[in-house]
């Protein structure tokens, strides 16, 4: 019975995601022209981009008139006739980052609230006849990615006893002692087939040889974007980033003057008013699920592990909660954009965000068009100019991918910009649901149900163990979910982990630096991508072929001990003298490199560095991503790799594809010794 | 007959060799770090070499891999030339003519085989961070940071 109900919550989830095709109006007359429309709007809601010069006449009429007026007369004359109620800035005013805001321009869009019964297109069309408008956008609502599979948590007890692996075998791999670690193998997977007959050990993110180098710091924050993170659960409540101004002031101010009120470990900002638990969803606590992924709490005795989750000693990652989901509400484009900068402008470096668009959305300026408050919302979020930690100069925003089985990531993951993660199962092979291919740009874990609940055990319950396993709160503490709302947290986690060790080593990385160091500390995946596996088919699973993968799940599966070595720095390649050499590169370019593709200058060196070292032929990667040069001369010199971090395209306004990457590494031409001793 | 003894006893006194110590030899007994090589070194490589009066040699380097990898061996000085054996069995990559800078705080490894491959190393106690993190290369050559920390 329980395996019947649990079929059938998955096929519904799955098929509630919305198949629309995203509608891109652009009218003939110019006024039109400005305006961006969108299929799934708020009523009586209009976002507004005012021009450098309009806006400072903008701010003070609309303080000067208690915020429903501008004092621009025929601006005012619309606004009159579509019943305003309210005008303000879409980003509020956070008296410590103005400066910033205004540099980056986001004190130039408002958002104007009038009559829901008035036709959104005539408000439109009106205020894109003024002068100092510069755009019109419609503000649409954020869908959360569809969820394959939201089933409710298995309680342990008996059931897990019987299928626990030897004391031995998880214990040995780390050393913390919360007792749900051994669950968790996609942080440390021994292989132990009490998860899954079919599993492999090593398919995790490495968190056994990463521990031993960092577990997390404090001073780094990930934003949770997402439904409500419980800032109380025991296994979450020591790693939760606090608004300590907030949480010793008066209830009801905005006590540290950063434009919101009672923010003490985040905001709502689908309702606009402080943190709320959903309670009326099922998938209520899937910001908590994936705010454990990224820090539950390590090493407490209770619950399970986090990746950036510490040692057990308060030195774990912080988690900020930036709710844009309560119950059945999502954040409109306007709250979306305002959390992205509230998580930057309070000090979050990681955006962790396992969301997107279920609409079929296949390029950047597509997605732009009906979500440009939210986009410039993440693109301030990663800036140079918006410093805010030692550890990195702007911030890093990670989405998922989808579960849609579609062969493109969803927005905004799939911007080509922004990283999009796939999810991995915990035998190396792609998760059924994983959408995949243009713009999704690495891999990792995120379970597939489909594994041991289908597990040829004499003693079949429906077992979730392939899933992934958290924190959560709707059925129970903690529980299993999957899908690339999972996988996004293991590199949101491994992103605090290597942003940690970047302030423990005192360096400093630009968000580019960071992005490539993410998407090239990966083992291959795309070996794995042979064989068949089961999918869901409307009720039923059939089987089917896997190898539509292979090179598609973007360069790899990510992995935490690679990302701390490259944080930490760049090996040189040593290079023999008088001899063409093909030299491995993987440990530069990641574990995927012979299935990388390349841009039109693969690997460049300078001329000096070419005369200096001799270089004689061409400097090239063979088919199989070896590096291939001959030098005569011994001496050092840089060489740059050139590629597509996920697929065989870029990513551009007119369609979503992979991140180009450029990777610098030295070379020392030199006669060493065989074993690499410089004598 | 007395005078023969005496001159026997004067030439055996004079006959006693006495012990030649090559210079270069002792002079590279020390702590050195590689300070430069050839036309520039990359801010990436560290290097520290240790060479000891019984022959033995301890090398710290952070080249290939970025942390720390140790090597150890035994040298040997001919002349003013330089050359070892790692503990592994592989021979040193070339062997090296040796140039004492006139302070003692300098020696310059000029390879025997390729004289544009100058390493100069000054005078430098190795720190106690790298000796305590450093890692050592198995005799295939594989690294086994992994292996030692994690099984």
């Amino acid at each position: 019975m329980k395996k019947l109900i649990v079929l059938l919550a998955v096929a519904f989830s799955v098929g509630c995601a919305k198949d629309l095709t995203e509608q891109v109006t652009v009218a003939p007359q110019s006024a039109s022209s400005k305006i961006l429309t969108s299929s799934d709007p708020a009523a009586g809601d209009m976002i507004v981009y005012f021009g450098e010069e309009a806006v400072s006449r903008v701010e003070s009429g609309v303080s000067r008139s208690g915020a429903t007026r501008t004092g621009i007369e025929q601006l005012d004359g619309v606004l009159e006739r579509i019943g305003v109620k309210h005008i303000e800035r879409v980003f509020p005013v956070d008296i410590r980052h103005e400066e910033r805001t205004r540099e980056a321009g986001l004190h130039r869009w408002y958002v104007v609230k009038f009559d829901e019964s008035y036709d959104l297109g005539k408000a439109a069309a009106a205020l894109a006849e003024i002068a100092e408008v510069e755009r019109v956008q419609y503000n649409g609502y954020v869908r959360s990615v569809a969820d394959a599979g939201v089933v409710r948590p298995v309680a342990s007890g008996d059931e897990e006893q019987a299928l626990m692996p030897t004391a031995g075998e998880t214990r040995a791999a780390a050393k913390f002692n919360d007792p749900d670690l051994y669950l968790q193998w996609h942080y440390i997977n021994t292989g132990n087939v009490g998860i899954y007959s079919g599993i492999k050990a090593g398919a995790d993110v490495n968190c056994a040889e990463a521990w031993e180098v960092t577990a997390g710091d404090p001073r780094i924050i990930v934003a949770v974007v997402d439904d409500a993170v419980k800032w109380d659960h025991p296994d979450l409540a020591d790693n939760m980033w606090v608004n300590t101004a907030e949480k010793n002031g008066v209830a009801g101010v905005d006590d540290d003057n950063n434009g919101y009120v009672d923010d003490v470990y985040g905001y709502n900002f689908a309702m606009d008013t402080p943190l709320t638990l959903s309670t009326e969803s099922e998938l209520g606590d899937h910001g908590t699920h994936v705010a454990g992924t990224v820090a539950a709490v390590n090493n407490n005795g209770i619950g399970g592990c986090g990746v950036a989750g510490g040692t057990g000693v308060g030195d774990g990652a912080r988690i900020m909660s930036c709710q844009i989901f309560y119950n059945q509400y999502g954040a409109t484009d306007v709250g979306t954009a305002r959390a992205f900068k509230y998580a930057a402008d309070n000090g979050a470096v990681i955006a962790q965000c396992s969301y997107g668009s279920s609409r079929k959305i296949t390029s950047d300026r597509a997605y732009y068009s009906i979500s440009s408050a939210e986009v410039e919302g993440v693109k301030y979020f990663e800036s140079p100019t918006v410093r805010r930690c030692a550890a990195i100069n702007g911030g890093v925003a990670i989405f998922a991918a989808g579960n849609q089985e579609w062969n493109y990531s969803c927005y905004p993951g799939a911007y080509r910009e922004f990283i999009s993660v796939t999810a991995m199962a915990c035998d190396y092979t792609p998760g059924y649901y994983t959408c995949y291919g243009k713009g999704a740009n690495v891999a990792a874990p995120g379970g597939d149900y489909l594994q041991s609940f289908f597990d040829d055990d004499a003693n079949n319950r429906g077992s979730l163990r392939s899933e992934i396993y958290s924190t959560t709160y709707v059925a129970g503490q903690y529980g299993y979910m999957q899908g690339t709302s999972m996988a996004c947290p293991h590199v949101s986690g491994v992103a605090a982990l290597g942003l940690s060790y970047a302030l423990e080593l005192g360096r400093t990385l630009s968000v580019e630096e960071f992005k490539t160091i993410l998407l090239t500390s990966v083992n291959d995946i795309d070996r794995y991508c042979t064989g068949q596996k089961y999918r869901l088919a409307g009720n039923a699973v059939s089987k089917y072929d896997i190898s539509k993968y292979a090179g598609k799940m973007g360069t790899g599966y990510i992995d935490a001990f690679q990302v701390l070595m490259n944080v930490k720095g760049t090996p040189c390649i040593p290079v023999r003298l008088g001899v063409k050499q093909s030299i491995d590169i993987s440990k530069f370019l990641g574990g995927g490199v012979a299935g990388l593709t390349f841009l039109d200058k693969p690997v460049e060196i300078s001329p000096v560095d070419k005369a200096k070292l001799g270089v004689e032929g061409e400097v090239t990667i063979s088919s199989t991503g070896k590096l291939q040069i001959k030098c005569t001369k011994p001496g050092s010199a840089v060489v740059k790799f050139n590629f597509i971090a996920g697929g065989s395209e870029l990513g551009s306004e007119e369609g979503a594809g992979g991140m180009a990457i450029t990777k610098e590494v030295a070379i020392i031409a030199r006669g060493m010794a065989s074993n690499g001793g410089w004598l | 007959m007395a005078i023969m003894a005496a001159l026997c006893i004067m030439a055996s006194v004079g006959c006693e060799p006495q012990e030649k110590v090559n210079p270069i030899q002792a002079g590279v007994v020390g702590e050195w770090k590689l300070s430069s090589w050839s036309d520039g070194m990359s801010e990436d490589i560290e290097v520290y070499a240790v060479f000891n009066n019984d022959m033995t040699f301890t090398l710290y380097q952070k080249v290939q891999y970025v942390y720390f990898v140790k090597y150890t061996g035994q040298y040997l000085v001919t002349e003013n030339v330089l050359s070892g054996t790692y503990d592994d069995g592989k021979a040193w990559g070339a062997s090296y003519t040796v140039t004492l800078g006139a302070d003692g705080q300098t020696i310059e490894l000029v390879n025997s085989a390729n004289i544009d491959d100058i390493s100069i190393f000054a005078k430098s106690t190795v720190p106690q961070d790298v000796i305590d993190s450093a890692v050592s290369m198995t005799s295939r050559g594989e690294e086994i940071y992994m292996l030692d920390r994690f099984l």
